[in-house]
């Protein structure tokens, strides 16, 4: 599993703890993300650092500002081992 | 809808205020969700692993995993030398690597010199968290300091974490985590945990090193036990071989008056070493220290000489003794000699609790084992007994009213036999004065 994935997988478990199962209903909606709760990131077209500022924006758009901070505590210690140019915009 | 992305969204405001309110609580919820099933499985381990060591490799291990810290250990506050002696410490994948890859494990890892550093006086005083960006936490000077900060640049360890473990009787140890970010970006949740840590750990691990200190007690305890019966075997064998030399050597001139009264010394020293034997036996059956020769025997007649040999006790208290088998060799796998002293036991109990009547002993096939019975008509069994009667020093309730030399080991020795036979050995009862009935059970060759 690449970073990206497992950063998507995160945040959308994150999230999943405080809005349930619409959390993933919500990834799903990405374009060009595909996630299905049993299995994880099936598929990310394009360039991953986007499909994950298009998750997180989703999210902020839908709760506020404070799920943008849940997303970026829930993969502090992965963004971390990770160089600045790595690190997707919205979760700096 | 149409024409519309699928990630568009429009949102009615007072809905949107109301979603995000609502939306705060739920984050909020889930903090004091993580934190307490964090919490929970802590409890778990604390519950389920009583060895200390066992218990701080667990915890460590959740701890790491549950807060995605790089490394977490377990240390234990030595007071006399001032220092935290490491319990366990895990760390994660990565830095495993890094250490390896250098030569270098954390097994090794001793924070010496505690009262040096800087906090840790403060952990003693008032037991406060300590947090620190400097590897001077873990520097003990097994390791040139450019070495020690190299490898942590490279394990990507950015903080020091040191949460005290605090018990009623003050601290007992720390956990130390690094992490591979600032301690300011922690969250809520992992700050709420590492305070709950604390508190939950230390009482945790104060319990299980409390059980450490009573098991090493008992096993000092039971050893000394063991050598002053040794030697008290000794005193009385020694006397008795004295007595009995003073009976059949006449050389000594032994007069008609002190003839019985040195019988009655040699008697007295005879029970005495039986006695002395029945305890370290027993004691030894137990804790799996008896030594045995293992080879192929018949059992039928292990339990059949083992019975003839009680013989003469059950017929001096005017009981039967019946013996009851076919004719079929069980041929088991074990020491002859232990276990005919174990089935002799198992009789000699039931003869010393049976007043009137008799001890049936019956040997029978029973699948792919062989089951022996002894069944007498004594005095029974309360419930209280059967739980005690097997262990080293339990005996029944009134057990010192029928037989004043018992000394409690005598089942727990056909225990420590049978079970090291991989049988086992159980005692059912109607009742207080309705007889017992003793089973030895094992498994034929």
């Amino acid at each position: 599993m690449s970073v990206f994935e497992t950063i998507i997988i995160r945040i959308v478990g994150e999230q999943e703890l405080i809005i349930g199962p619409l959390a993933w209903t919500e990834a799903g909606k990405i374009s060009g993300l595909r996630v299905q709760k049993e299995i994880g990131v099936v598929s990310i077209q394009g360039d991953p650092k986007q499909a994950i500022d298009r998750l997180v924006a989703r999210y902020e758009k839908l709760f506020g500002q404070i799920s943008r901070e849940v997303c970026k505590q829930a993969v502090a210690s992965i963004l971390a081992d990770l160089k600045p140019d790595e690190i997707p915009a919205s979760l700096k | 809808m149409l024409g519309r992305k699928p990630e568009e969204i429009i949102v009615d405001q007072p809905i949107a205020d109301i979603t995000k309110t609502l939306y705060q609580q739920g984050a909020e919820l889930s903090i004091k969700n993580k934190t307490l099933g964090l919490l929970g499985k802590l409890y778990e381990i604390g519950t389920i692993q009583i060895e200390p060591s066992k218990f701080a490799l667990q915890i460590s291990d959740i701890i790491r995993a549950e807060l995605g810290f790089e490394v977490v250990g377990v240390f234990i506050v030595n007071q006399k030398e001032m220092s935290l002696n490491k319990f366990y410490v895990t760390e994660s994948q990565k830095v495993h690597e890094i250490l390896e890859t250098g030569g270098y494990t954390l097994s090794t890892l001793k924070i010496e010199d505690l009262i040096s550093k800087p906090g840790l006086t403060d952990i003693e005083k008032v037991g406060t968290l300590y947090s620190t960006a400097s590897v001077d936490l873990i520097d003990n000077g097994s390791l040139e300091r450019p070495e020690l900060e190299k490898l942590v640049a490279e394990a990507g360890l950015i903080s020091f974490i040191i949460q005290p473990l605090k018990s009623q009787g003050g601290i007992v140890g720390v956990i130390l985590m690094a992490l591979n970010r600032p301690y300011d970006s922690l969250s809520r949740f992992e700050l709420e945990s590492i305070a709950s840590i604390g508190k939950v750990v230390g009482i945790l691990l104060d319990k299980s090193l409390l059980h450490e200190e009573l098991k090493v007690a008992n096993e000092g305890q039971e050893n000394l036990i063991h050598i002053m019966n040794h030697q008290i075997k000794g005193y009385l064998a020694k006397g008795r071989n004295i007595f009995a030399e003073m009976l059949e050597d006449k050389e000594y001139g032994l007069t008609e008056k002190a003839r019985p009264m040195i019988d009655e010394g040699l008697k007295s020293l005879t029970e005495g070493v039986d006695f002395v034997q029945q305890v370290l036996k027993g004691s030894s059956a137990q804790s799996g220290k008896l030594v045995y020769t293992m080879s192929q025997i018949n059992f039928r007649s292990v339990a059949y000489v083992a019975t003839e040999e009680q013989g003469e006790l059950a017929k001096t208290k005017g009981l039967t003794i019946d013996f009851k088998s076919d004719a079929e060799e069980y041929k088991i796998v074990g020491d002859e000699v232990q276990l005919r002293e174990a089935v002799k036991n198992l009789i000699n109990n039931s003869i010393n609790y049976t007043e009137k009547g008799g001890i049936k002993v019956d040997i029978v096939r029973k699948g792919n084992k062989v089951l022996l019975s002894v069944k007498d008509t004594g005095i029974g069994l309360g419930k209280d007994d059967k739980a005690r009667l097997f262990q080293s020093g339990g005996r029944g309730k009134d057990s010192l009213k029928y037989n004043i030399n018992s000394t409690g080991y005598g089942l727990a020795f056909v225990k420590g036999v049978v079970e090291a036979h991989k049988g086992r050995v159980w005692a059912e009862s109607a009742g207080l004065g309705k007889g017992s009935h003793f089973y030895i059970e094992l498994p034929l060759a």
